[in-house]
């Protein structure tokens, strides 16, 4: 259990003046939204990159499909961009939007048609270490999308963004204890996974 | 040490995954052993998804994109039927006044209740 302990620093999402400006006015609903609150979204999802993707990759296979999702959740949050009530929960709400997107393309998909066989058969054998790798990685990620959303938030903070409980309080609004709380939770029902039972088996 | 001080000092980042196992196994008792796994579970995935990236040049490319175009909506405002013909025109129709005020919604009338058959 070697594992280095990160020592970022991370402070609470920045929201520009102007930005905050435009989110407090009271008839926001009726202003288009300022070139800078474009940046900012760019910005944040930038930043927190890793956490969107990783929602992402939980449900698809296919990593350029997850990019895919990615962008289309960052073009349905630039759309109604004035119902985010406080900007300061804007992670929490790209990802909720992020989930969403996957959830209604799989959803869509359904009914369309599948993979050409070549495809499927390439993805069937795994070629090598690293994509058995990758796979477990995205079972595991499944597993962290399957947990109630106020968890799986948590969890994601903690393993994408290497944030402490204190930071994750701080991103998400909510009081030390009940990160806390969250957290044991989560890490209860993740003990029972699949894929960390798999992972523990093979490092015995 | 207790073992919620333990824990707390973990989750902060204070204490390594290792020195925490090492101080929980000192301690007997059910809690303990809990923490204990609970650390090892934290630990476990932490090295699991340490590696885990996205696509190189995908955050540029997101980036990119969101700045490349207005995506960002233009507030709607709705009009009646008659103050929309001016403005579809494209001139100035003169007595005209482009209010900001949203239209006020239609009121429907409430349908009439059906009588009960009489039973002869």
């Amino acid at each position: 259990m070697g594992i280095p302990v990160p020592t970022t620093s991370r402070k609470p999402l920045e929201v520009p003046e102007q930005v905050r400006a435009w989110f407090e006015h009271p008839l926001r609903a009726r202003q288009p939204a300022p070139l800078s609150a474009r940046d900012w979204i760019a910005q944040t999802l930038q930043r927190h990159f890793r956490l969107f993707y990783g929602i992402a990759h939980g449900y698809f296979r296919d990593p350029s499909q997850a990019e895919d999702m990615v962008q289309n959740a960052a073009v349905k949050a630039l759309q109604n961009l004035q119902s985010l009530k406080d900007p300061g929960a804007a992670v929490e709400w790209l990802a909720r939007i992020t989930r969403n997107a996957c959830i209604d393309t799989l959803r869509e998909s359904r009914h369309a048609a599948t993979d050409p066989p070549e495809v499927l058969e390439q993805l069937a054998v795994p070629a090598s270490v690293e994509i058995y790798r990758q796979e477990r990685q995205r079972f595991l990620l499944r597993e962290i999308n399957a947990l109630p959303e106020n968890l799986a938030m948590v969890v994601r903070l903690r393993f994408f963004e290497d944030c402490d409980v204190s930071e994750i309080a701080d991103l998400l609004g909510l009081r030390r204890n009940t990160v806390e709380v969250r957290l044991h939770r989560a890490l209860k029902k993740l003990a029972k996974c699949k894929s960390l039972k798999l992972f523990q088996r093979q490092s015995r | 040490m207790k073992v919620d001080d333990l824990i707390r000092d973990y989750f902060d980042n204070a204490l390594s995954a290792q020195d925490a196992a090492q101080a929980l196994a000192a301690i007997s008792g059910g809690s303990a052993r809990r923490a204990r796994q609970m650390v090892e579970t934290d630990a476990q995935l932490r090295q699991l998804l340490e590696d885990f990236e996205p696509p190189e040049g995908a955050e540029e490319r997101l980036g990119k994109f969101v700045r490349s175009r207005n995506l960002v909506k233009a507030p709607e405002v709705k009009r009646s039927r008659l103050r929309r013909l001016p403005v579809s025109l494209g001139f100035e129709v003169v007595g005209f006044q482009k209010s900001e005020k949203p239209a006020k919604p239609r009121r429907r009338r409430k349908p009439k209740a059906k009588r009960p058959k009489k039973r002869k």
